[in-house]
């Protein structure tokens, strides 16, 4: 007995043992359940199938075709993609400015600091869902959304902010920049704080002002967190979901389309799989690129 | 002369406190208002002008969420509608999560010793398991539904448990690999003059100083799995209920039910504000996979 496990250890410790140990678990949940979906998406990529059409490997294949409609002729698609590009773009940049105004603010002496340091990290604890649904109901035309900006403008407002596109953007914007601005907020005051107090001291002695200061010393050191956040924020807010589909409340009209609602749609409610999955692969091919050119360079630097 | 200059942080002026205070609003009262609801009567849930403070409070929202007996739901609604209990969410998001994320956590660990001490797998793999948490789980779970159907894991407890292993596991991997990191080397390297394997040097040495790291880990990823929606929105259809699934099932019924919705809301966010702060000197790190250690 004891020889066994002597020779079980000696195995598991072998050149050979050690990656099986270690990265075996890891490689086979990767294949299981990426690598495998994976191979059918790509397979059911060149093929038209749904459900309908009985099992999917008696689908005919259409090869390149649905590549062909969606970047040529899909413009619902699209607009899709498009959207989901200037959301992205609009709402991160708000963010970051928000969250490195919010951080030069708390990273300020005063009284209470600590407190709302942890209160203003809640927003991003949140579940997607639950800040879809509180979105909701504040945005609802007897909401006190309205009601507020009733106050400001001084005469009744009655803005039915989730029934038409533009004000549902807005809406889901707002939404993005609540629950988001803290990861900003955050990752600028780690980088703030992690400035040697002695360069900051050095270049007040030097007679910088505050602004100063912050534009040509704090700013350029916690350049490579920024670009960090930036870049990871930009990726997540592709996957925007949960929120959309709340905002609807059980309609199957999403009225602001973006890449993951279109991928639902077509997935889902239409049961074009073979279609959906060329889309949704087209994106993969992106968010790939994106991410071993971008991401994998800036996280392993 | 010299010009004196005071070496400490600048100090707040009224401007600055006053932009304070509108960012405070501006963050608090989504949660502020969630709360209130939550505590509503049917009658104030839509009331033009809106309350800011309900007038009759009441916990029946709470009551009605967990034990739905018809008396109650026609207390809370005005009529009976059928909705099932919110205990099997809890029970459901608990198992799914819960083991979800320590299967992730245990593969993580492994992989990430791989990786920082054997320089198995290096910059592909790592970029290869960045790469599914970066595609939107929309892209991942097209495929994912049909694979599933023909194994028959729809709708079951372990299907769902791999799924969320696997699309947390990546930060598992990145977060702990950053903990292991920080361990020197030459730690493991004497323990092995003293006749410990590389295996056991690694769980023996190594482990036990990043034990604080783990348990942040196994809570940051405890609250992205207890927080999905779209995986199990579209891998189960009753048989596995979780609260988020839970929270939009109630959109669905005669209007909506914002009073019972936002108490099931407060009860499935208290954790995750709990634990979220907890880990809070860890959030930073665990958010950009381990770049920046805050």
């Amino acid at each position: 007995m004891k020889s066994f496990v002597k020779r079980l250890s000696d195995f598991l410790n072998s050149k050979r043992g050690i990656p099986l140990v270690l990265m075996g678990p890891a490689q086979f949940l990767i294949f299981f359940i990426a690598i495998i979906p994976f191979a059918l998406e790509i397979y059911l990529s060149f093929t038209p199938w749904s459900p309908t059409m009985g099992s999917i490997f008696n689908s005919p294949i259409n090869w390149g075709m649905n590549y062909v409609k969606l970047l040529t002729s899909d413009f619902r698609y699209l607009a899709a993609l498009g959207r989901t590009a200037l959301f992205t773009v609009i709402a991160v940049s708000i963010e970051l400015l928000l969250g490195i105004g919010l951080a030069a603010l708390i990273d300020k002496e005063f009284p209470g600091s600590g407190i709302v340091f942890v209160l203003l990290l809640i927003p991003m604890m949140f579940m997607p869902v639950v800040v879809g649904l509180d979105f909701y109901m504040m945005f609802q035309p007897t909401g006190p959304v309205n009601h507020v900006l009733s106050i400001i403008s001084g005469h009744p407002v009655k803005i039915d902010w989730l029934t038409n596109e533009f004000t549902l953007f807005i809406a889901l914007l707002i939404t993005d920049i609540w629950h988001w601005t803290p990861f900003m907020f955050l990752i600028t005051l780690c980088g703030l704080r992690a400035i040697s107090p002695n360069m900051v001291d050095a270049a007040k002695t030097l007679g910088a002002s505050e602004w100063q200061i912050f534009r040509k010393v704090k700013l350029p050191m916690i350049r490579n967190a920024l670009l960090i956040a930036v870049a990871i924020r930009a990726l997540e807010s592709t996957k925007i979901y949960d929120e959309l589909i709340m905002f609807a409340a059980g309609r199957t009209n999403y009225l602001y389309e973006n890449i993951s609602i279109w991928t639902y749609i077509v997935n889902c409610v239409q049961n074009q799989i073979g279609y959906a999955s060329s889309g949704a692969l087209i994106v993969l091919l992106i968010i790939a690129i994106i991410t071993f050119k971008l991401i994998l360079k800036l996280l392993t630097r | 002369m010299v010009k004196r200059v005071s070496l400490e942080k600048p100090k707040m002026g009224v401007l600055e406190y006053l932009a304070l205070i509108i960012v405070l609003i501006f963050f608090m009262f989504p949660i502020y208002w969630l709360l209130i609801t939550s505590f509503k009567p049917k009658m104030e849930w839509l009331v033009s002008p809106p309350y800011w403070f309900p007038r009759n409070p009441t916990i029946l929202n709470y009551l009605v969420i967990l034990f739905p007996i018809k008396e109650g739901v026609e207390m809370v609604l005005g009529s009976y509608i059928v909705f099932k209990p919110a205990t099997k969410a809890f029970i459901d998001s608990a198992i799914v999560a819960g083991l979800g994320t320590i299967l992730a956590v245990v593969v993580g660990l492994l992989a990430a010793f791989a990786v920082s001490r054997h320089n198995i797998g290096g910059n592909s793999f790592m970029g290869l398991v960045l790469m599914l948490r970066m595609a939107p789980p929309m892209v991942a779970i097209v495929p994912l539904i049909v694979f599933y159907s023909l194994l028959g894991f729809v709708d079951t407890y372990h299907g769902l448990i791999l799924a969320y292993a696997t699309f947390t596991m990546p930060y598992a991997v990145w977060i702990i690999k950053s903990f292991i990191d920080e361990v020197p080397r030459e730690l493991e390297d004497s323990a092995r003059l003293d006749g410990l394997s590389p295996l056991a040097a690694h769980f023996k040495i190594t482990l036990p100083l990043i034990k604080g790291g783990i348990f942040a880990t196994t809570l940051f990823i405890w609250i992205l799995n207890w927080s999905e929606y779209l995986f199990a929105l579209l891998l189960t259809h009753g048989n596995v209920v979780t609260l988020p699934v839970q929270i939009t099932a109630y959109q669905t019924y005669a209007g909506l039910l914002y009073g019972p919705q936002a108490a099931l809301a407060i009860l499935a966010v208290i954790p995750l504000v709990v634990f979220g702060t907890t880990i809070r000197r860890y959030l930073a790190r665990g958010l950009t996979f381990g770049a920046i250690r805050g």
